[in-house]
């Protein structure tokens, strides 16, 4: 009897471990079905260049003159834009406009975390003075702290216009050391009003894009764009193609290392190796000189590149080749530009 | 057969077994340093045996028996064991229950194991869907397009992809075999070519929780004994998130005819192929009223996310609104859908849809676990309470 209940049990068993792994192994079978009517063609919305905050929220391209005396950085995370304003005996002042959603009380929160930064209790939030940014009326909050909160050594201070616009609030906020960000008001004021919007981009369907009346240096010869380039020459031996994208520095250096078969680098390493130079018009460009193994050619190669953040955009003007042909065109690629653009 | 009987139920066995199952789980954890959750759980717990071979090498051995084999065994054992020694009496009913419990947990984890699907349904605002997406596994869908009303889909797992590279995949609903050239498990676009499209290249399989792996296949259209021509799918070139990565990285610019998808004419009709997360569709429409991202005031934390959907099904006519939100999900259809996250622009919703038909189980066995041993600690103070009236 005992044999018998045994021998159920384990037939019972294995057909029931049967059945669930022949059930499980169906989820990796080929199977058909049939479905109401379906359009395969994925949607893909025109997005506009630049801050990758901005690409990312489907937010229109912002247009801004940079005043003298701030530098512009290279737009990062939730950043459209960002720059640096220096000051005496290591003070300084940043400044950046990240877009985000609108909702009911992001701007009570964002405040509120302001005044905790500052040490400031939330009862400190005053009434915002009306200013102009970008053809619309932007509110402007100033706070400061009362405690030493820059580098612990001196008193902080927030200077902040929040802008709604489309269901967007666009926040535009100077942090840094009180004495620089008060000499800074007034500038950081009219750098509101040079603001603008602008729709965003149609995708433009292959080719590279248009381009304007770029003048080439000497001995360059315009040859076919392929479709991410918005120009390509031949100068001798070395290649020169200019291209946009977004992004954030660090990314795109390595990007090219990759190019070289170079192992990636750490943002420090990054940071050392990138120099910042003045472009012919004044617009900071930051410098890649890399070599390594040019992949058109399998050969020992070089690659002298230009970043250049510039009004919401980074551009990359990025010239390969033969070591010696590379480093004859140096200064005629930072003369291009300049003006390039 | 008294062998084998005797050999799965002695309590060697136990713990022997117990011992492996402990070095499994101390090893398999910290192999999710190197591999990721989702591999650690397939090499070491979803598997009959952990695999080793060296490195760059083709062959592996078992080397360690895996979670499955391991959780049989148990299970044997503990059946065996019961049938062998337990005498079923009043006074140990209890512990038969206890042990009933305990073998039902079991039963419910293996079928949870091998049964549960899991999959996302992304709707945005005022959007509507009638399909769930794996989260971790893709398909190549063949898709007869010709008919007016309705399309014919023929899903490919990417496993049986993986499987077939350099086969042909042929299947009664298609008048052409699928003949499988490369499959990249995760892959990256390369190159782009007029006329060949983007050549992909091989990336290492994602292990980050908040990553995972965008395959892409490359595979030759095979009718009347001839090659109809080649074709490259991804979920790179179909997902709208992927392609608009691709946009990014191109300066704003797709290639004219990246996004149409690939197609095949054979005997006047028309197929479409895509490659894209494996679609689990439902007989109903889910449509999104409206999502709330409730915050606590004046700060940015959390306080509760909310989808108001609508449940439209034509074949009975359901047609109602329900409130999905946080530890608040919707049983419906035998899944479960829970409020898990939403579109970046916080207007859309993303559901997690869960299919496990054994959900139950672990209730019941936890229930009938506790009522065990509830009963047989009332037999034994009841007992003793009588013995201590008597002395």
């Amino acid at each position: 009897m005992q044999n018998s209940t045994l021998k159920i049990n384990w037939t019972a068993g294995i057909a029931l471990a049967a059945c669930l792994v022949a059930v499980g192994c169906k989820r990796d079978s080929v199977t058909s079905y049939e479905i109401p009517k379906e359009n395969y063609t994925p949607r893909v919305a025109a997005i506009p260049m630049g801050g990758e905050g901005a690409d990312a929220m489907g937010a229109p391209k912002i247009r801004w003159q940079t005043p003298k005396g701030w530098n512009e950085k290279a737009a990062s995370n939730m950043r459209v834009a960002s720059f640096e304003i220096p000051g005496e005996d290591g003070k300084s002042a940043d400044v950046g406009i990240i877009p985000l959603p609108s909702t009911a009380d992001m701007e009570s929160g964002t405040i509120s975390m302001w005044l905790e930064d500052l040490g400031l209790p939330p009862a400190n939030a005053t009434k915002p003075e009306e200013v102009d940014a970008a053809g619309l009326k932007a509110r402007l909050y100033d706070f400061t702290s009362t405690e030493p909160k820059f580098q612990d050594k001196f008193k902080k201070r927030i200077l902040a216009a929040i802008l709604p616009r489309q269901g967007q609030m666009w926040f535009v906020k100077m942090a840094g050391e009180e004495s620089v960000v008060g000499r800074e008001r007034e500038t950081f004021i009219a750098f509101l009003k040079t603001l603008s919007f602008e729709a965003a981009p149609q995708i433009a369907g292959g080719g590279g894009g248009a381009k304007t009346n770029w003048k080439a240096p000497e001995g360059w010869q315009e040859v076919n764009a392929g479709p991410m380039l918005k120009a390509k020459f031949v100068a001798g031996e070395a290649e020169i193609t200019v291209s946009t994208a977004g992004g954030e520095l660090s990314a795109n250096v390595n990007r090219w290392r990759g190019q070289f078969g170079l192992a990636p680098a750490s943002d420090v390493d990054i940071e050392k190796d990138v120099k910042t130079i003045a472009l012919a018009d004044g617009t900071k460009a930051f410098a890649v000189d890399l070599t390594g193994t040019n992949p058109k050619t399998k050969r020992p190669g070089r690659l002298y590149g230009l970043i250049v953040p510039r009004g919401g955009e980074t551009w990359f003007y990025k010239m390969t080749g033969e070591s010696a042909a590379v480093g004859a065109q140096t200064n005629q690629l930072a003369e291009f530009a300049a003006t390039a653009h | 057969m008294h062998a084998i009987f005797n050999f799965f139920s002695s309590l060697k066995l136990t713990v022997v077994t117990l011992f492996m199952s402990l070095v499994l789980v101390f090893v398999g954890t910290l192999a999710q340093v190197k591999l990721g959750l989702y591999i650690a759980q397939e090499k070491y717990f979803s598997s009959l045996f952990v695999f080793w071979g060296p490195r760059d090498s083709d062959w592996q051995i078992p080397v360690w028996p895996g979670g499955y084999l391991l959780g049989a065994i148990l299970l044997l054992n503990l059946v065996a064991a019961h049938i062998k020694r337990f005498e079923f009496s009043r006074k140990k009913f209890g512990i038969f229950i206890v042990h009933a419990g305990l073998i039902l947990m079991f039963l419910g984890q293996f079928t949870t194991q091998i049964l549960q699907v899991e999959s996302v349904m992304a709707i945005p605002a005022g959007g509507s869907k009638n399909y769930s997406e794996s989260i971790k596994r893709s398909e190549l869908a063949v898709i007869d397009v010709t008919d007016a009303d309705k399309d014919k889909v023929v899903s490919i797992p990417e496993r049986v992809l993986a499987k077939k590279v350099g086969y042909e995949i042929r299947v009664p609903e298609l008048p052409f075999a699928i003949k499988v050239k490369s499959f990249l498990l995760n892959s990256t676009p390369g190159k782009f070519e007029f006329g060949k499209g983007f050549q992909f290249a091989s990336e290492p399989r994602a292990i980050k929780m908040n990553e995972r792996d965008i395959p892409a296949t490359t595979f030759e259209v095979v009718a009347d004994g001839a090659s109809k021509g080649q074709y490259t799918v991804s979920n790179w070139l179909c997902e709208e998130g992927l392609l608009a990565s691709i946009q990014r990285q191109l300066g704003g610019k797709l290639p004219p005819g990246l996004t149409e998808p690939q197609t095949y004419t054979h005997n006047g009709r028309k197929y479409v192929f895509v490659m894209r997360q494996q679609r689990f569709y439902k007989p109903f429409t889910i449509t999104l009223l409206k999502f709330n991202f409730d915050r606590y005031l004046g700060t940015n934390i959390p306080k509760n996310y909310s989808s108001r959907i609508r449940i439209q099904r034509p074949g009975t006519g359901e047609d109602r609104e329900v409130l999905i939100y946080m530890n608040n999900p919707l049983r419906y259809w035998g899944e479960t859908y829970y409020q898990q996250s939403f579109s970046r622009d916080e207007t859309g919703t993303v559901l997690q849809v869960v299919n496990n038909p054994s959900w139950l189980t672990p209730y019941v066995a936890c229930v009938m676990v506790g009522l065990g041993l509830i009963i047989q600690f009332l037999m034994h103070l009841v007992g003793f309470a009588k013995k201590r009236k008597v002395a």
